[in-house]
């Protein structure tokens, strides 16, 4: 990988794999859904989608046509710290692609017809993606009680509150401070000859002004000292859950720990340590699954959290589960994993990690995604041996660890649920 | 285009084999696609079948115990296919041919497999019950093929009743080799692989010479109708109409027209609900298939108060396709896309197995994929004005409406009744 900045601050990663019929393209911003401001949750997520309206002189979906006309597909997602735009085009789609990335980082210019719209298209998406079963749980709801500043607590997809008062020069302004080049990443990998990419980013980017780089949210809060439940109602579960967030170990700060909380994680659901007791009276069992990090792991800054969700058949309290998970912590911290368990849960994560960076988008995403945060972008080959280098008693001390740290608990009690008729 | 180098042979037992080889790949991607019947074939035995074949849930641990950690093996079975996937490292894939195709040469079911498959079938089912696309898919078949669609989820009473002579005898009758298709891509060694294939496939037999069973329900021009469910907040709106077998010669213009008129985002059904009128986040056309039947599918997301505007949305955007049919950039924009998406799944090792796994329902050899790009390009504007004419007026399109009257919008929903073909 080779890693270089334009003048005007713009960071640029290049990771050539000579051979590859297509290549990615992909900007970062670093500015997610934590750089909300007070009272104006979704905003970051609703600038992602106007940065697909293109600018002036574009049609409806016209970015999207510019992309498709050399054959390329685009996506993005807002994260918590970032934004990602990431698009896969043959290489001879290259330059166009390039150009437009540089043409919406230069400027948005935001009609009033497309802010309504995709406002319009936010709420459809929220309420979509909220209305599955299990929809937005627990990401949606469980920061609140995990996290007390408005960055790290609020939800965001944004309340319906705060999306009804978002305003377009909001928007705006929210491009012009924090879509400028130095606060930005550009990724290029796959097939590509390196010097003319280089040529073609200097041509298009090196044009846009220099600008001050905004102050990143902060984000530092203290951990809590108490437990905090909340209760969520979702009319669309078949089945009772309860979700359990604890706070990571930041990856900058301590990279070693954060591995161990990664096995930690796995081991926790692997059912090697089946930790959960049988609800009383139910033929079903209960299903465990856990996530480093509420995106995945290392991709979020500190703070970034745990999870354990159970879901179960009912005859389960949340006090049960937690008994259950305490027991099973407890026994990890004080006799540690046994070590197959741990390789095996290693070797899983690994391949797992290899076989989603297989696909050209996932590499483009997750290689800028380590870069902008951590200064990683190795990470998309590196992780599998770091994975391989965790040990019985690193997982002990995560262990430990999520026993001390206050948690979050919430319960999530299904509706009526019926068939169609 | 530049396509790896690809291996096609018919093994002894009829066995078709497609593989490519990457030296360099650590992994080795496997799919396994049989032939089933759409009909007469008793869905419940099926997937108690299913369940107890390796990459089954009955099997979960058996993968990584013979192939290592982090191995996966996933069977699922859709009605018309019984498909086995599988990504293993490099230096397994002799004993994963041992271990999927000894399972297929030698059934073995007992009453205790299927007990515990009935028990995770209908554990699982309760999840999948309430899930908006297979309550859509329901409502659809019952609609559009009458009571004799088959159930898209078994009962539990069907399930219950399933013996190991029964499905000993759908084993027997139906996972045989001679028109099933085995691709494998990745690193393997293809030595090795050869032989570790000749000596798994030497007693699976051939197909005893069946009869072809009977049709299944024949698709009615039904018209579009409400299905009423219990408002959970989301509407669907499924439209189909029969389309071209994948052989015709006609359907690469068709599949050129389906991607401009639903089939991505810079599509016309995209560019006007989502982009211009805000009305949903999610609405494609695909070109799909349901029992025996080739169709157009179109499918939308919406708030239950938007579903009467955006069906005559939808109505008016096909009744345009036909009367403004695609234009030559139109074409080209839409040709450009899908010979990039060609080459962004040719640059995996994932996406290179499903490329080619694509022709197993086709019937046709390798040289129809790798002819592609050129049967694109000779793709007429005449030939896509054709299709857009013969096969998208809207009322060739039947379907339903999912959502509950009187939340339908604030005038009473109105759907025409019974089209007039």
């Amino acid at each position: 990988m080779r890693k270089f900045s334009l003048p005007n601050g713009l960071r640029v990663l290049l990771d050539p794999l000579p051979g590859m019929p297509v290549m990615g393209i992909g900007v970062h911003y670093h500015a997610g859904f934590r750089a909300d401001p007070d009272g104006r949750s979704g905003l970051a997520h609703l600038v992602e989608h106007l940065m697909f309206q293109g600018g002036a002189g574009l049609p409806h979906a016209g970015y999207f046509t510019r992309v498709a006309e050399v054959g390329g597909s685009a996506t993005a997602s807002t994260y918590q710290d970032f934004t990602q735009y990431c698009q896969v085009v043959p290489p001879d789609g290259a330059d166009r692609v390039l150009a437009l990335e540089a043409e919406r980082m230069g400027g948005l210019d935001i009609t009033e017809t497309a802010f309504r719209t995709q406002l319009d298209v936010v709420r459809d998406e929220i309420r979509m993606k909220t209305s599955r079963p299990y929809g937005g749980f627990p990401w949606t709801v469980l920061p609140r009680l995990l996290f007390r500043t408005f960055p790290n607590a609020h939800n965001g997809y944004g309340t319906p509150e705060d999306l009804d008062r978002i305003t377009i020069d909001e928007c705006a302004r929210f491009h012009e401070t924090s879509y400028v080049p130095a606060n930005a990443l550009l990724t290029v990998t796959g097939g590509f000859e390196p010097d003319r990419i280089i040529e073609l980013v200097e041509r298009h980017f090196g044009a846009l002004p220099a600008r001050a780089v905004p102050a990143p949210a902060s984000l530092a809060e203290p951990h809590r000292t108490d437990e905090t439940r909340g209760e969520h109602r979702d009319p669309n579960a078949p089945l009772p859950a309860v979700a359990v967030g604890y706070r990571l170990p930041d990856p900058r700060a301590a990279m070693q720990d954060y591995l161990a909380h990664m096995v930690l994680s796995g081991l926790l659901a692997s059912g090697a340590t089946p930790w959960l007791r049988q609800p009383p009276g139910h033929e079903f069992a209960p299903k465990v699954s856990t996530s480093c990090g509420f995106f995945g792991p290392l991709l979020a800054r500190e703070p970034d959290t745990g999870l354990v969700v159970v879901t179960h058949p009912g005859g389960l309290r949340a006090d049960d589960i937690l008994a259950d998970l305490d027991a099973a912590l407890r026994l990890l911290s004080d006799t540690g994993p046994d070590a197959a368990d741990v390789e095996r849960v290693a070797a899983r994560l690994a391949m797992s990690h290899h076989r989603s960076c297989d696909a050209l988008a996932t590499r483009t995403a997750r290689a800028g995604g380590y870069e902008l945060l951590h200064g990683t972008g190795e990470l998309v080959d590196d992780l599998p041996r770091l994975l391989h280098s965790v040990t019985p008693t690193g997982v002990s001390h995560a262990a430990k660890s999520v026993l001390s740290d206050a948690r979050a608990v919430v319960t999530l009690t299904p509706g009526e649920n019926d068939d169609v008729s | 285009m530049t396509f790896p180098e690809v291996n096609e042979q018919v093994l002894p037992c009829g066995l078709r084999v497609l593989s490519t080889h990457s030296p360099s790949a650590s992994m080795a991607e496997v799919r396994l696609a049989i032939p089933m019947p759409s009909t007469a074939v008793d869905l419940a035995a099926a997937l108690v079948m299913v369940d107890s074949l390796p990459g089954g849930g009955g099997r979960a641990d058996e993968a990584e115990n013979v192939l290592g950690p982090g191995a996966l093996v996933q069977t699922t079975y859709d009605h018309r296919w019984l498909r086995i996937g599988a990504s293993v490292p490099a230096t397994k894939l002799p004993e994963l041919i041992a271990l999927v195709f000894g399972a297929l040469a030698t059934p073995r079911y007992s009453a205790d497999t299927c007990r515990g498959a009935t028990r995770r079938i209908i554990q699982r089912n309760i999840m999948a019950r309430s899930h908006p696309q297979i309550i859509a898919r329901t409502a659809l078949g019952r609609h559009c093929y009458g009571d004799d669609f088959p159930a898209v989820l078994p009962e539990p009473s069907a399930l219950s009743a399933v013996t190991p002579e029964d499905v000993t005898r759908l084993h027997r009758d139906h996972l045989v080799p001679d028109r099933a298709l085995l691709v494998v891509t990745g690193g393997a060694d293809q030595g090795r692989t050869s032989k570790a294939l000749a000596e798994a496939t030497s007693s699976w037999s051939a197909d005893p010479g069946r009869e072809a069973p009977a049709r299944g329900p024949e698709l009615k021009d039904a018209g579009i109708t409400l299905a009423e469910r219990q408002s959970t907040g989301q509407s669907d709106i499924t439209l189909i109409a029969r389309s071209l077998p994948r052989t015709d010669p006609r359907f690469p213009a068709l599949s050129i027209a389906n991607c401009v008129f639903g089939g991505y985002p810079a599509s016309r059904l995209v560019a006007r609900l989502r982009e211009e009128k805000g009305l949903v986040y999610a609405v494609e056309c695909a070109l799909d298939e349901l029992l025996e039947d080739e169709l157009i599918m179109i499918h939308a997301g919406m708030d239950p108060y938007d579903a009467p505007v955006v069906l005559r949305e939808i109505q008016s955007e096909l009744a345009r396709f036909a009367a403004e049919p695609p234009t030559a950039a139109e074409i080209a924009t839409a040709r450009e896309y899908m010979l990039g998406m060609l080459y962004q799944s040719a640059a995996s090792q994932a996406g290179l197995a499903e490329l080619l796994f694509s022709v197993a329902p086709l019937g046709v050899g390798l040289d129809w994929l790798l002819s592609l790009p050129q049967v694109l390009h000779d793709v007429t504007t005449d030939q896509v004005a054709e299709i857009a004419r013969e096969l998208y007026p809207p009322d060739r399109f039947s379907g339903v409406v999912v959502g509950e009257r009187g939340v339908l919008g604030a005038q009473e929903f109105d759907v025409p009744q019974g089209a007039a073909r």
